[in-house]
C-alpha cells in the first residue's frame, strides 16, 4: 500500500509562509475509510472528510504536500506503517534542533478500542502511543469516528449500543492535543445536505477562518475546536441521533496555543468578508453545489477561500437572503447582504433554512372551470385560499363562489355555486419561480332556478370532485406572489355521474410567514 | 381504527350522502319536468316509408284563430313501426284555447301529429297564416285520428256542462278518446277536414294509453275526429 499526495496544487503554496513559528516542519496524516468492519453500514463521505481538511491544510496551514499524506480505504497495517514513516521523518526533522508539527486524522467507524479500517483494526491506544511518542514538539490526534454508519446519519436509523473513545491517561505529555468528534455514549453523524461529517464540516469552517474570533488571521487549534464544537453541538441536536459533543484533551503547557492555519497571506486565495455577524453558508457552484464553509458569527467575519464565484446564503429565522460573490486572489471581497435576494417565506420552509416548518398567507383570485353539465359553463368565480406550506408539501384550502346563467327555447337557468376543496401540492423551488404539481379533492354545492311557462323546480346538487393541478407561483416583492394554476379534474354526482373538466385560476397570495 | 381514519372515512361518507341525497344538475340541454307525456307508435300502412325525418307535434285548433302547430318535437327516425315519447313542456298559448262562455274557464283540444322535415333543418317548419292544413316547406303525413290532447287552463267542476260532458277536468293536461263514428272528411277547396255537424262522445284516458299515429301520404288518407268545439257554443 502507498501514501497517496495530494496534487500538485500545493507546489504553488511553495513559497507561503508557515503559520507555525519560522523553522516549524510540519507533518500531516490523514485517513478516511468509508468501509471499516463487516457489519458496519458504509459511510458516505469520511475519504471526502479527509481529503477536503487535507486541502485546508496544504492550502492555509503551511503543510508541505510532501508532509500530507492522505490515506483512502486502507488497513490498519498501512496506517501503522504510514505513522512510523512519518515519525521517523520529524524525528531526523527535529534532530538539529529544529521543531516540527504532527497533525493525525482519522474519519471512518470505530469502536470503544480500535479504529475499523476496511476489515481491519488498529487499536486507538497504539495510534496515541505513537502520536504521543512522536519527536514532534506539537502533536494533535484528531478522531472523526462514527461507529454506524447510516445507523447514526441524519436519515435515521438504529443507533448503536453507545461507545466511548478513551484516552487512557491524562494528556502528560507536552505538546499533545487530542480532540474526538464526540463524547462518550454518543455517536459521531454524517449529514447527506453537508456532505460530509458534521464536525469535519465545520471544523474545516474553522480553519478557513470562520474561527478566527480575534482577528489576528491565524486560526488556533483552540479556537477551531470552540468553532467546531459551538456548531456540531448545535446542528446535531437538530437529529435524530441526538446531540454530539466534541472533546478536546491537551497538554500544551508552556507552549502556548498551536496556531494551524493563517487566513492572511494564502496564494491564490482570496477573503470572504462578513460585515455583520449571521449564518452564513458558502457553496460552491451554485445554490446545490458543496458547502464549502459555513460561518456564525456575532460580529464582522472572513474566511479565505480558493479564488471563484461562489454562492451565499445567509440564514435567519424567519429571513433566507441568496446571492452570488466573486473572489479574486489575494483580495479581500465583502459580501454585500444588501443585494442579496430575499427568498420567499414558502421557499424558506421548502429548503429547510427556516426554523419554522410552515409558512401561510392568504391568497384571492379568480378561478373558471369548465362545464359540469350540456352548456353548464365556463363558469366564472372568486376564490379565497389559505396556503400552508410543509418542507415538501402545501397544502391549500380553497373556497369559492360563483353565478352562471344560461337559457334555452323552453327555460332559463341562474346557478349559484360555492365549492370547497383542498389542493396538496409539491413545489419546485428556481429563483423567482416555483412550478407545482399536486392533486385537488373538493365538493361542490349547486344551487339552480329556472324561470319556465312549465315546470322546472328549483334544484341543490352536490358534486365531488378530484383531479391533478400543476401550475407556477412568481415571487415578487415582501412574500407577494402570483399564481397561475391549471388542473384537469372529475367531478362526480347524481347527475351526471361523472364529468371531466378543467380549471385555470390566478391569484394573488400573500405569505403573511 | 384510528381517529383520523375514523373522521376520513366519517367525511368520505358523509360527501357520498350528500352526492346522493342532492338533485341531479340540471344542463341546458333542461327543458323543465314534462307537465304530461304522450306515447305510442308510429305506423307506417300501406304508406312507403317518408323520404325524410318525421316530428311529432301537437296542432291545437282554436275556433276564432289560425292553427298553432306547437308542441316538443320528436325525431322518429328509426324502423317502423317507431315508438315515440313526446313530453309535453309548457302548456299552449292562451290563444289555442276557448273560453267556456258558462264558466268562463279555457279549455283546447290538439291533434297529436306527424311531420315531415322536408327542408331538413331540423326544426318545425310551418306557415300557419291562415286557417286549414299548414303550408310547407315541412309537410303533413298524419298522426292520431281519434285520440286527441285536451289542455284545461282553468278547472271545470264535474256540475258544468263540459264537466258533464268530458267529465271533472283539473288544470293541465288530459288524453281524450273520441267515438269513432264522427270522423272528419277532407276537403279539397277548403284544404281543411269537413267535420259532420255532429256531437262527438269524448272520454277521459289515462296517458299510460297508446297514442299511435299513423303516417299518411295524403290529407285525404287520414280521417280525424271533430274536436268537440260544440262544448263552447
Amino acid at each position: 500500500m502507498t501514501a497517496r499526495a495530494l496534487p500538485a496544487l500545493a507546489l504553488l503554496l511553495a513559497a507561503a509562509p508557515t503559520p507555525a513559528a519560522a523553522g516549524t516542519a510540519r507533518y500531516a496524516l490523514l485517513v478516511g475509510n468509508n468501509r471499516g468492519h463487516a457489519d458496519d453500514a458504509p459511510l458516505r463521505f469520511a475519504r471526502s472528510d479527509a481529503r477536503r481538511l487535507a486541502r485546508i491544510l496544504i492550502d492555509l496551514g503551511g503543510f508541505p504536500e510532501e508532509n500530507t499524506v492522505v490515506l483512502e480505504e486502507r488497513r490498519g497495517e498501512a496506517v501503522r506503517r504510514a505513522l512510523l514513516s512519518i515519525n521517523e521523518r520529524v524525528r531526523r526533522s527535529v534532530s538539529g534542533g529544529g521543531r516540527a508539527m504532527l497533525l493525525v486524522y482519522y474519519s471512518g467507524h470505530a469502536d470503544a478500542r480500535s479504529l475499523h479500517l476496511s476489515g481491519s483494526s488498529l487499536e486507538i491506544e497504539e495510534l496515541r502511543k505513537m502520536v504521543a511518542g512522536s519527536a514532534a514538539t506539537a502533536r494533535v490526534l484528531v478522531l472523526d469516528a462514527c461507529r454506524s454508519g447510516s445507523a447514526t446519519r441524519v436519515k435515521g436509523g438504529k443507533p448503536a449500543p453507545a461507545f466511548a473513545i478513551k484516552i487512557v491517561d491524562r494528556l502528560s505529555s507536552e505538546g499533545l492535543a487530542v480532540i474526538t468528534s464526540s463524547a462518550a455514549s454518543e455517536d459521531s453523524q454524517e449529514s447527506d445536505g453537508l456532505r460530509g461529517s458534521f464536525f469535519t464540516h465545520y471544523l474545516v469552517s474553522a480553519l478557513r477562518g470562520a474561527a478566527d474570533r480575534n482577528g489576528d488571521g491565524q486560526v488556533s487549534l483552540t479556537e477551531a475546536y470552540g468553532y467546531a464544537y459551538a456548531n456540531t453541538l448545535r446542528e446535531t441536536s437538530k437529529t435524530l441521533a441526538g446531540p454530539q459533543h466534541p472533546t478536546y484533551q491537551y497538554g500544551i503547557r508552556g507552549k502556548g496555543d498551536f496556531i494551524i492555519t493563517r487566513t492572511d497571506r494564502a496564494a491564490g486565495h482570496g477573503a470572504l468578508v462578513f460585515p455583520e455577524g449571521g449564518h452564513y453558508l458558502v457553496l460552491r457552484d451554485g445554490p446545490q453545489g458543496a458547502v464549502v464553509a459555513e460561518v456564525l458569527t456575532e460580529r464582522r467575519a472572513r474566511v479565505v477561500l480558493p479564488a471563484g464565484r461562489y454562492f451565499v446564503r445567509r440564514r435567519r429565522p424567519d429571513l433566507l437572503l441568496e446571492g452570488w460573490v466573486r473572489i479574486a486572489a489575494g483580495e479581500r471581497a465583502r459580501l454585500e447582504t444588501g443585494a442579496m435576494r430575499r427568498v420567499a417565506y414558502a421557499q424558506l420552509v421548502r429548503k429547510g433554512a427556516s426554523a419554522r416548518a410552515l409558512s401561510h398567507g392568504p391568497q384571492l383570485g379568480y378561478l373558471i372551470h369548465g362545464p359540469v353539465a350540456e352548456g353548464l359553463g365556463p363558469i366564472s368565480m372568486v376564490e379565497l385560499s389559505y396556503p400552508l406550506s410543509l418542507r415538501h408539501l402545501t397544502l391549500a384550502p380553497r373556497l369559492a363562489y360563483g353565478h352562471f346563467g344560461g337559457d334555452n327555447d323552453y327555460l332559463a337557468l341562474e346557478q349559484h355555486e360555492v365549492a370547497a376543496s383542498l389542493g396538496a401540492y409539491h413545489a419546485f423551488d428556481l429563483g423567482h419561480l416555483s412550478p407545482f404539481v399536486g392533486l385537488a379533492v373538493g365538493w361542490t354545492l349547486a344551487h339552480q332556478r329556472f324561470e319556465s311557462e312549465g315546470v322546472a323546480p328549483d334544484r341543490t346538487s352536490h358534486l365531488l370532485h378530484i383531479g391533478a393541478e400543476g401550475g407556477l407561483d412568481l415571487h415578487l416583492l415582501r412574500g407577494l406572489y402570483l399564481q397561475l394554476r391549471g388542473a384537469a379534474l372529475t367531478f362526480v354526482g347524481r347527475e351526471p355521474r361523472a364529468t371531466i373538466t378543467y380549471q385555470a385560476a390566478a391569484g394573488l397570495g400573500w405569505q403573511i410567514r | 381504527m384510528t381517529r383520523s381514519s375514523g373522521l376520513g372515512l366519517g367525511v368520505g361518507l358523509a360527501a357520498l350522502l350528500a352526492v346522493g341525497c342532492g338533485d341531479p344538475l340540471a344542463g341546458l340541454d333542461y327543458h323543465g319536468d314534462p307537465l304530461a307525456t304522450v306515447q305510442g307508435l308510429v305506423r307506417l300502412g300501406s304508406t312507403p316509408a317518408p323520404a325524410h325525418a318525421l316530428y311529432v307535434v301537437v296542432g291545437w285548433r282554436a275556433e276564432a284563430t289560425p292553427d298553432f302547430w306547437t308542441g316538443e318535437v320528436v325525431n322518429v327516425s328509426a324502423g317502423f313501426p317507431a315508438s315515440y315519447t313526446l313530453d309535453l313542456l309548457r302548456p299552449p298559448p292562451l290563444e289555442a284555447l276557448s273560453v267556456d262562455p258558462e264558466t268562463g274557464g279555457r279549455l283546447g283540444f290538439a291533434f297529436v301529429a306527424l311531420m315531415e322535415d322536408v327542408n331538413g333543418n331540423g326544426a318545425l317548419d310551418v306557415d300557419t297564416s291562415s286557417r286549414g292544413l299548414p303550408a310547407g316547406p315541412d309537410r303533413f303525413r298524419g298522426g292520431a285520428e281519434t285520440l286527441m290532447l285536451a289542455y284545461a287552463a282553468d278547472p271545470f267542476p264535474a256540475q258544468s256542462k263540459i264537466g258533464q260532458a268530458l267529465g271533472a277536468l283539473a288544470p293541465g293536461f288530459h288524453l281524450m278518446q273520441a267515438d269513432e263514428t264522427f270522423q272528419c272528411t277532407w276537403d279539397d277547396a277548403r284544404n281543411d277536414w269537413l267535420c259532420p255537424n255532429a256531437r262527438t262522445e269524448v272520454t277521459e284516458v289515462p296517458f299510460t294509453t297508446a297514442v299511435d299515429l299513423k303516417v299518411i301520404e295524403q290529407p285525404s288518407e287520414w280521417s280525424p275526429v271533430h274536436a268537440p268545439d260544440w262544448l263552447f257554443l
